[in-house]
């Protein structure tokens, strides 16, 4: 493993952060608008993602030092944004801090096999949750295509393309790279993320149908595959080279964050915040990284979600993105002088 | 208490004599709390409430016996309002819309294929 590369993590946020902001993100244009939005991030995945992760490889490592700590501040704040609307009781934020602390240890102590075992239980989630909400009426509404929503649609497609050609980053790291298998990885990692979104989607729709109303509840099974992709992206960043407590500690932070003052401003970490600090690094150099992040920059401006409902909102919103960058740039400053 | 006697009064429930499915007539039932029929009564409904593409019908308003025929245009989920009282429902298609099929399984098949792409490892010649 190349040591410091975000690889591991990228893949992690990516992975994470698709299923939830299909469930999770309020008034989200994924189902209001129908499948589009999907096909759109699929399709930039596969045609933009896939060829710059690929590019970027061949290219060389990114910037030392620029997004080692970029990486672990988004993905705490991923897994954060993740599990925190999900915590609605001090008692379950704890049950959640205390599992991230397991699969910190576990993955730090098995490494994949931990993770894999996390993914396959999510898996299993995500199935369970799409048959028992399978009542006998067509998930049609959520899902059908509407093209007054092109706008909306696009935006999330491009910012979903980008997450997934984040996860094609994943080439980056673990096994040793393999010419013609490794190569690979990025098509595949698009296309099982797309299929756990499209999952995820349908089991929406159809419970949506079946309850005559939308928005709806997240179910308990598509929440419990939720949580167990966040575990598996905290793990994974939990994982990386250093100790692992320090990172926990932080996950948990950020989940007590989104699970009480920040519980507002989802669309805005989803929609802007989240893709300008994967797109950031990547704009950093040139290259195919750079067409990416204005892909990225494009899908922000896209799908915007507006101004926050309350200033309290705003000043929240705000209050995030300027604390991670000053996580980032200590983290970065305290690296330099130990080096 | 009187409040709570006039509000209760006043709330009127919403029914259909039928399930609703798409171009099938059926028969709006409004009715008082106390199962009175409620006459003059605006009814319309919303297709798609609180969604992109939202559609507005306006039904008509009720006769005396609290009832007013409707022929839904559109399927999928729906709101029909009446008076103080709105009551979701689903609207049964003929069949399934075959758009979206089509483009499900096209996602579907897409993410299939680069999954498949990707996971499968040629052997070592």
């Amino acid at each position: 493993m190349r040591s410091g590369h975000p690889g591991p993590a990228t893949r992690a946020i990516a992975i994470a952060g698709i299923v939830p902001a299909v469930l999770f993100v309020p008034g989200h244009a994924l189902a209001t608008g129908g499948l589009p939005g999907l096909a759109g991030g699929v399709l930039v995945g596969a045609l933009a993602g896939v060829p710059a992760a690929r590019a970027e490889w061949r290219s060389g490592p990114l910037p030392p030092g620029v997004s080692a700590r970029l990486v672990e501040v988004t993905g705490g704040l991923v897994v954060g944004a993740t599990l925190g609307p999900l915590a609605t009781t001090p008692g379950k934020l704890l049950a959640v801090v205390a599992a991230l602390g397991a699969v910190g240890a576990a993955v730090s102590r098995w490494g994949v096999s931990a993770q894999r075992a996390l993914l396959a239980l999510a898996a299993g989630g995500l199935a369970l949750a799409l048959g028992s909400s399978a009542a006998p009426v067509g998930p049609w509404t959520l899902l059908e295509p509407r093209w007054e929503a092109a706008r909306q649609g696009a935006g999330i497609g491009l910012v979903l393309g980008a997450l997934l050609a984040a996860v094609g980053f994943g080439a980056w790291c673990g096994t040793p790279w393999i010419p013609g298998v490794a190569g690979r990885r990025p098509f595949a990692a698009v296309g099982i993320a797309a299929l756990a979104g499209l999952v995820a989607l349908v089991e929406v729709a159809w419970r949506a149908e079946a309850a005559a109303e939308a928005p709806v509840a997240p179910s308990s099974a598509g929440a419990l595959a939720a949580t167990l992709l966040a575990l598996s992206a905290g793990g994974a960043i939990a994982g990386r080279a250093g100790g692992w407590s320090r990172r926990v500690l932080g996950m948990a932070i950020a989940t007590a964050w989104f699970a009480g003052p920040a519980r507002g401003i989802g669309p805005w970490f989803w929609c802007v915040l989240l893709p300008v600090a994967i797109a950031s690094p990547l704009a950093m150099r040139p290259g195919p990284g750079r067409w990416l992040a204005g892909a990225t920059g494009l899908g922000i401006a896209l799908c915007w979600p507006g101004i926050p409902a309350t200033p309290g909102d705003a000043a929240i919103a705000a209050l995030t993105g300027v604390a991670g960058f000053w996580v980032v740039a200590t983290g970065r400053l305290l690296d330099r002088r130990v080096a | 208490m009187i409040l709570a006697l006039l509000t209760g009064l006043s709330a009127a429930t919403v029914s259909l004599e039928t399930e609703a499915s798409v171009e099938v007539e059926t028969v709006v039932v409004v009715t008082r709390a106390d199962g009175a029929p409620m006459g003059g009564a605006t009814v319309r409904v919303y297709y798609r409430p609180d969604l992109v593409g939202q559609r507005e019908q306006a039904i008509g308003i009720t006769d005396a016996r609290g009832r007013i025929a409707w022929t839904p245009t559109h399927s999928g989920i729906a709101r029909i309002q009446a008076a103080d009282q709105a009551r979701s429902l689903r609207v049964a298609p003929r069949g399934a819309p075959e758009g979206t099929l089509g483009l499900l399984i096209t996602v579907a098949a897409m993410s299939l294929l680069l999954a498949g792409y990707g996971a499968w490892r040629p052997r070592a010649r």
